[in-house]
């Protein structure tokens, strides 16, 4: 029938303009590419359709739900399963990622906050998305290799490992609104086992996006952290599994402080007692930076784990040295230690996974 | 090796092998005719019960009429027999739970899928019917694929979602098809409310 039509409607415009002609073969090519282009993904059977949502990334799971009310339901009746996701908080900068294993990282949805002063854009660029029962306003921006807008500088810098041609920055100054938004709306189309929390202290003594719940993993870095700041982050987030402080912390530790009742902890630069952290330690798996000891604490330790009076739950201690090389021979000595054949495994198994 | 060489042979266009393994004989709904060899088969669940089910010798698939598969067209039963040929012999994958599922798309079955999106939907639809589980992984993930990268607006293109306003509209068109008297008691309804009325009834 449509053939026909056009049909008739070329031979009749014939007459009329070559040129119209020409427009209809083109209008016509362009409707049969799109056609041809497009995949019926909604017919397919359940099954099927389930199959393709396992194959697919999480951030284009993340897109496929913004398109219509439909998609969004159905994903939501189907939650997908992500292992591992990872909130990044860096000044005016809420990025979700998740991850498969400690080195990759596939971002999931990147929303940027700017000032209304700020504005630089056409009206119709800007995008309403309903995120978790908030509408949220959202500037669709490509960035590519030879991209100059701020998305290729934010991703330059953060050195991801994967990412999309498109990005949403939110327009909206109150971060606390698109936070909590951007968290519901994961939540509603993913089931999530781990919550990893990656903020800067600074940051997050502003009080910003500190409302991220059930996080099992938290990360500071960029700047020393006072130690009760730290019980209050500890506080914020009971079902802590692992902790990473990249930077210096400050001020004295108490014996019963939260720190030591999580599962893994590893703090890059601690500059103090290292016998007061592993011996006050409950969880299993401990990495200390540039802490303070000598032969004799280390003597004291390995004797004490191999006879089990001490340290019942840890699998592994791994600390560097402030200061003088220690002399490990004297430590032999003392323990009478033997050579015994070791796989050592890989360097970042001794972290906070 | 390459989608034309695979050994499926359309009995009507080809000489009959001469190999002394089991072929059956299938028949789709266009009634075209193939020939698939037993290990080929049992890349099918479905397919392999049915004829072991049938327990069919050497002469009965000769002799009785060839298997009716009436869901599927021939083009994509070929496609399908032709992939099941490639892979005969291959171990059946099993779901290992890991999202996004790693799923590795081989050059014969790329070359095999370069086909336009209205097959390839008939032929995950036949991979699904016919339980071929890695011919469903791989298509699968052809289609996920298609996703990479794209905008809400672009993929309602590419997976021809309907948009809010359209469900809206189809699904009142649906209401009326089904219902056609209660568009008239809406009607109803309304003007005696117009008029003032408190009770429908």
């Amino acid at each position: 029938m449509d053939d026909q039509l056009f049909l008739l409607l070329s031979v009749t415009l014939s007459f009329l303009a070559p040129s119209a002609v020409a427009f209809l073969e083109y209008f016509q090519s362009h409707l049969n590419s799109t056609k041809k282009s497009s995949f019926k993904l909604l017919k397919l059977p359940w099954l099927a359709f389930q199959e393709v949502l396992k194959s697919m990334d999480h951030s284009d799971i993340f897109m496929l739900s913004l398109c219509s009310k439909n998609t969004l339901n159905i994903l939501k009746f189907r939650k997908t399963k992500v292992n591992w996701l990872c909130y990044r908080d860096y000044q005016n900068e809420l990025s979700v990622y998740s991850r498969q294993s400690f080195d990759t990282k596939d971002l999931v949805f990147f929303a940027r906050t700017i000032p209304n002063c700020h504005r630089s854009v056409g009206e119709n660029r800007l995008k309403v998305v309903r995120l978790g029962g908030t509408n949220v306003q959202c500037l669709w921006e490509k960035f590519g290799i030879n991209s100059t807008s701020v998305f290729k500088k934010v991703f330059e810098r953060v050195n991801f490992h994967s990412f999309k041609d498109y990005g949403i920055e939110c327009i909206d100054t109150n971060r606390a609104v698109v936070q909590q938004a951007v968290e519901n709306y994961i939540h509603e189309i993913f089931t999530v086992k781990c919550i990893e929390l990656e903020v800067t202290a600074k940051d997050y003594l502003k009080k910003h996006y500190r409302n991220i719940s059930g996080v099992t993993d938290l990360t500071l870095s960029d700047v020393k952290i006072e130690t009760k700041d730290l019980e209050e982050m500890l506080e914020m987030h009971p079902n802590l599994k692992s902790i990473r402080i990249d930077r210096y912390l400050s001020g004295p530790l108490s014996v019963d402080s939260r720190i030591f009742n999580i599962d893994n902890v590893l703090l890059y630069q601690y500059f103090r007692s290292a016998p007061f952290f592993w011996q006050n330690f409950k969880g299993r798996y401990l990495a200390i930076g540039r802490g303070v000891y000598n032969e004799w604490d280390v003597f004291e330790f390995v004797r004490s784990w191999i006879s089990g009076t001490k340290y019942p739950h840890l699998k592994l201690l791994v600390v560097t040295k402030e200061g003088r090389r220690l002399n490990f021979q004297w430590i032999l000595n003392q323990l009478r230690a033997s050579t015994k054949e070791w796989n050592r495994p890989p360097i970042h198994e001794y972290w906070s996974r | 090796m390459s989608v034309e060489n695979a050994p499926v042979v359309d009995v009507d266009e080809a000489a009959i092998p001469v190999e002394k393994k089991m072929y059956y004989r299938f028949e789709s709904n266009d009634k075209k005719e193939f020939r698939v060899s037993e290990l080929a088969i049992q890349q099918s669940e479905t397919l392999n019960r049915l004829v072991e089910a049938m327990g069919y010798t050497s002469e009965d698939v000769e002799n009785k009429p060839a298997i009716a598969i009436e869901n599927i067209d021939g083009k994509t039963l070929k496609l399908v027999f032709q992939w099941c040929e490639h892979h005969k012999g291959e171990a059946i994958p099993v779901d290992d739970g890991s999202v996004p599922k790693i799923v590795e798309i081989p050059e014969f079955d790329a070359k095999l899928m370069d086909i336009d999106n209205g097959l390839l939907f008939k032929l995950i639809w036949a991979a699904d019917y016919l339980n071929i589980v890695q011919l469903l992984n791989v298509s699968c993930k052809k289609v996920a694929n298609m996703a990479q990268g794209k905008t809400p607006a672009q993929l309602r293109r590419v997976y021809l979602l309907p948009s809010d306003e359209e469900d809206e509209a189809a699904k009142r068109a649906a209401q009326e098809a089904q219902d056609p008297r209660a568009r008239e008691v809406e009607e109803e309804f309304e003007e005696r409310k117009r008029q003032g009325g408190n009770s429908f009834f």
